[in-house]
């Protein structure tokens, strides 16, 4: 998208086009060309909920959609974890504290949280896919009494490409959690599982009649994990997926995320699999 | 003790070694029933494949097998976990997939030249129940039942590792535009 305009005052602020001011509080450096910033809006940006998704952007460079990445219940700020891949992110990558960020949002489904209770919860994720889940995990572990079993599954690149590793050690020790982490790359001295994140599936401890799903990942990674959880036998309307698409309006009029009937920004990006998966091996789509 | 009481005792002993050797083959195809790769495989071939079998335990750190060696058995895994790899110089010993209680580690006595494609090492203490490769390749080849069996369970394992191999030659978490 070409570089936004100079946002309007806060009187316009419920037009959904038009940017909001909000300020970098805190950088955080993940990976390699991965940071997750925190950022403080001006008042009266709506709260979101997890699966949802702001879009950030930058005067003359332009503005792009990015998940949240921190439950919000957990503070005020905004928290969205980017990886530096175009212009735009690799702009909103340098940003440091202090720094003017312009905000649109929140947009899109978010995770169907409501649905979770007393059910399990399985979470299956591939590299940055983890962010967008991440606030799920917040809440289930935060409301752990409210669930059955929570598996986490993550797919990862090499052991120096794990996202938000520290977090997940903190998760490990609360032992109310299945943790399994593994990578498509190791040396000799990673002692974790090698291969893809679908094999860890059949080894996990869940009730297939009683769970639910979420999966956000590489689209490839993603249909691969929805074989495998239906070979687990878990029905395909108990499996939801967040899509990534080219969007730009955000608000479901300019058509770039068009995804069979449904726009990703407004419909999306999470979806029951059931409803979606006619256009999910169409290629190009 | 007469010569009598000697062989009766004898006999006795040979009863017991027998009974225990029985025991253990029992125990043995029990064990190898409950493995998920041989589920549901009838008990005519679970017979045949236990006269092919014994009970492992190796320490953790341990090789199984190394790239290239002779691929004269198979490890049906019950406890712990192996690391398949492949040394490569100037980057040491790579790691290409873990396998884990439930699975089969080793495939390459199945197909010609029956050679260790990768090295195996066990991650931790690992339990097992060996099976004898020419043991099973000679049952196999006169016993066309045991060897569908055993291929209708096998080839779908390969298929998932071909496709796993494959997924991670996409290198899907890589950064991508």
């Amino acid at each position: 998208m070409a570089g936004i305009a100079e946002p309007a005052t806060a009187a316009a602020a419920e037009d959904p086009m038009l940017p909001r001011r909000g300020r970098v509080r805190a950088r955080k450096r993940e990976l390699d060309g991965v940071v997750t910033l925190e950022i403080v809006p001006e008042a009266g940006f709506s709260a979101a909920v997890a699966g949802q998704f702001n879009m950030l952007g930058l005067p003359g460079i332009g503005e792009i959609p990015i998940s949240l990445s921190r439950d919000p219940a957990q503070g005020d700020g905004l928290v969205h974890t980017v990886r530096a891949v175009g212009p735009v992110s690799a702009a909103l990558s340098r940003l440091t504290p202090g720094d003017t960020v312009w905000l649109r949002g929140p947009f899109g489904v978010g995770w169907p949280l409501a649905e979770l209770a007393g059910r399990d919860v399985v979470v299956v994720s591939g590299g940055l896919g983890l962010a967008p889940l991440r606030p799920v995990l917040h809440r289930l572990l935060a409301e752990r009494a409210r669930y059955g079993q929570i598996v986490l599954l993550h797919g990862a690149r090499s052991p120096a490409e794990i996202l938000y590793r520290r977090e997940i050690a903190a998760w490990r020790h609360r032992l109310d959690i299945d943790i399994a982490i593994t990578l498509d790359h190791a040396g000799a001295d990673w002692r974790g599982h090698v291969g893809v994140v679908t094999h860890l599936i059949p080894q996990a401890a869940f009730d297939p009649h009683h769970a639910t799903a979420l999966v956000c990942g590489p689209e490839v990674m993603m249909r691969f994990a929805i074989a495998a959880l239906g070979a687990a036998g878990l029905a395909t309307s108990a499996i939801f997926l967040s899509l990534e698409r080219n969007m730009q309006c955000a608000v479901g009029l300019c058509g770039h995320c068009q995804f069979g009937p449904f726009f990703v920004c407004r419909d999306g990006p999470v979806f029951r699999y059931d409803k979606v998966a006619p256009w999910l091996s169409v290629k190009e789509m | 003790m007469t010569t009598r009481e000697q062989q009766l005792g004898r006999e006795q002993q040979l009863g017991r070694e027998q009974q225990l050797g029985r025991e253990q083959q029992l125990g043995l195809e029990q064990r190898l029933g409950a493995h998920p790769l041989l589920a549901g495989i009838t008990e005519a071939a679970l017979a045949e494949i236990a006269g092919c079998a014994r009970a492992v335990e190796v320490a953790a750190g341990a090789f199984l097998f190394h790239e290239g060696e002779a691929a004269d058995r198979c490890y049906l895994l019950y406890h712990g976990r192996i690391a398949l790899g492949a040394s490569q110089p100037g980057r040491g010993h790579l790691v290409l997939e873990t396998l884990g209680p439930g699975e089969i580690v080793g495939l390459s006595w199945l197909i010609p030249p029956y050679r260790f494609a990768y090295d195996g090492q066990a991650m931790e203490l690992m339990r097992a129940i060996v099976l004898d490769a020419a043991c099973l390749r000679a049952k196999i080849a006169v016993d066309s039942a045991l060897c569908c069996a055993l291929l209708r369970r096998l080839v779908p394992v390969l298929a998932q590792r071909l496709q796993g191999a494959r997924l991670q030659s996409l290198d899907v978490y890589g950064r991508h535009r």
